[in-house]
């Protein structure tokens, strides 16, 4: 009973926190600087961390935030609620400007030394890599128990894709396996995710 | 099926959105995409559903706290004022704090021509210039390039404190591949200025940044994790027609 409390109270603040970032959105929209600069104290070490993953690089992930933030000062008035969590629409901005940068900077090849954590992943000992802690931690949640469901290559060909932004080129290298071998992990894997979140 | 029409079937829209969402879709294929979902508000829809239903894989992903001054170059930008970098390294260099009323692209291009090396000829131009900054995006060096004579000169805003067996040594990043190759170990000095060999002068052309770190004495074959100062390698014609 108790935890069914908890969860209703942290649901309340998930969405409490989701209505005072969409107020900031709307504010910025209007040009206002003041709400950009409490906007980026309340997500920017977030968002920060999440370039980190990506790109594995302090610099280059502070210029991806730098340019997301001007992305959010340009087309704040285009987000909307009904579409996405306002942190999901600026999580979207950043990680799509970092996996542009990846290809810009040409560093997926020294990315491919990014494998102590990764490599976590398909360990079979208790894993304290990020993902493994939120997949333990969530463990009741769809997408946790959809990914749960899952192959452990498939789930893990998706993890690496989307987590640490990790090309198809770049999985089958660490894995040691064939491309295409990685593409029909990379197919199955997404095609039984969205059956099971009921896309 | 036409091209268009193949794009309406939902299998394989959710299969492009998926693999767009992911990241595996790359290049070509990525921008491709961004195009027809400008055109396809179903295609763009199935993409925010995988965005919504991935969203929480970073609820837990560690926080990393940005540079200093990311917010202040943010606003900067916002309100079209010079880069805050550029701005410090005008108050540092103290000579040029007088030319505040003057457009920063004239301060600086004063300043390369000021830091030219003596006895060079009047000809000489500067080709490449880099503002290193240290880690708190502060700017601890400024180095110049001029193809005449194929001059490497270095100012230290900044000297860095080094043990008795450490050295300073100079990279180049290169923009084609992201290979770090070593330009010599270089003193603590406040201005060093040496001669690049040909193939020194290929790196600095290549060069998306230069970057400065600590080694033992003699130098290292890589760089360690040290790194004292590091800035983007500028040619100075495009850096002038970009600002100015």
């Amino acid at each position: 009973m108790s935890s069914e409390l908890s969860a209703l109270q942290s649901a309340d603040k998930t969405v409490e926190e989701a209505d005072h970032l969409e107020n900031l959105l709307a504010r910025i929209a209007l040009k206002d600087q003041t709400s950009l600069q409490v906007l980026y104290k309340k997500v920017a070490s977030r968002l920060n961390g999440i370039a980190m993953k990506i790109l594995n690089d302090a610099d280059l992930s502070n210029d991806i935030l730098q340019e997301t933030f001007l992305q959010i000062w340009n087309k704040a008035g285009e987000y909307r609620r009904d579409q996405s969590e306002p942190m999901t629409w600026m999580t979207s901005l950043l990680r799509y400007r970092a996996l542009d940068k990846l290809r810009a900077e040409n560093r997926e090849q020294k990315r491919r030394n990014q494998y102590e954590e990764v490599q976590e992943l398909f360990g079979e000992t208790s894993s304290e890599s990020p993902v493994a802690v939120m997949l333990q931690k969530d463990a009741d949640s769809k997408l946790n128990l959809c990914l749960d469901s899952l192959d452990m290559l498939n789930r893990n060909a998706i993890l690496m894709a989307y987590y640490y932004g990790y090309s198809r080129e770049d999985i089958a290298i660490h894995v040691e396996q064939p491309i295409n071998t990685v593409k029909s992990w990379l197919k199955r894997g997404l095609t039984r995710l969205a059956q099971c979140l009921g896309h | 099926m036409s091209g268009s029409l193949r794009y309406k079937n939902p299998e394989l829209q959710d299969r492009l959105a998926s693999n767009y969402v992911t990241g595996t879709l790359r290049g070509r294929a990525r921008k491709r995409m961004e195009s027809l979902m400008r055109d396809d508000s179903g295609l763009s829809y199935r993409v925010r559903q995988w965005e919504n239903k991935l969203q929480s894989l970073h609820e837990y992903t560690p926080e990393l706290s940005p540079k200093k001054n990311t917010l202040n170059s943010i606003l900067a930008a916002i309100n079209g004022a010079a880069d805050p970098m550029l701005d410090s390294l005008k108050k540092k260099l103290g000579f040029y704090k007088f030319f505040s009323g003057f457009a920063l692209t004239c301060a600086l291009v004063l300043a390369v021509m000021v830091w030219a090396p003596v006895g060079q000829p009047p000809s000489a131009a500067i080709n490449y210039v880099a503002v290193m900054k240290d880690d708190n995006a502060q700017p601890t060096m400024v180095v110049t390039l001029t193809q005449t004579g194929r001059v490497l000169a270095l100012d230290m805003l900044e000297k860095p404190v080094l043990e008795r067996n450490q050295n300073l040594q100079l990279w180049a990043i290169s923009k084609v591949d992201g290979s770090i190759s070593s330009l010599g170990v270089i003193d603590v000095e406040k201005r060093i200025e040496k001669s690049l060999t040909k193939p020194q002068w290929g790196l600095i052309k290549n060069a998306e940044y230069l970057m400065v770190s600590v080694e033992k004495v003699g130098g290292a074959g890589l760089p360690s994790n040290r790194i004292v100062s590091k800035g983007l390698c500028v040619k100075v014609e495009g850096w002038k027609t970009e600002t100015g």
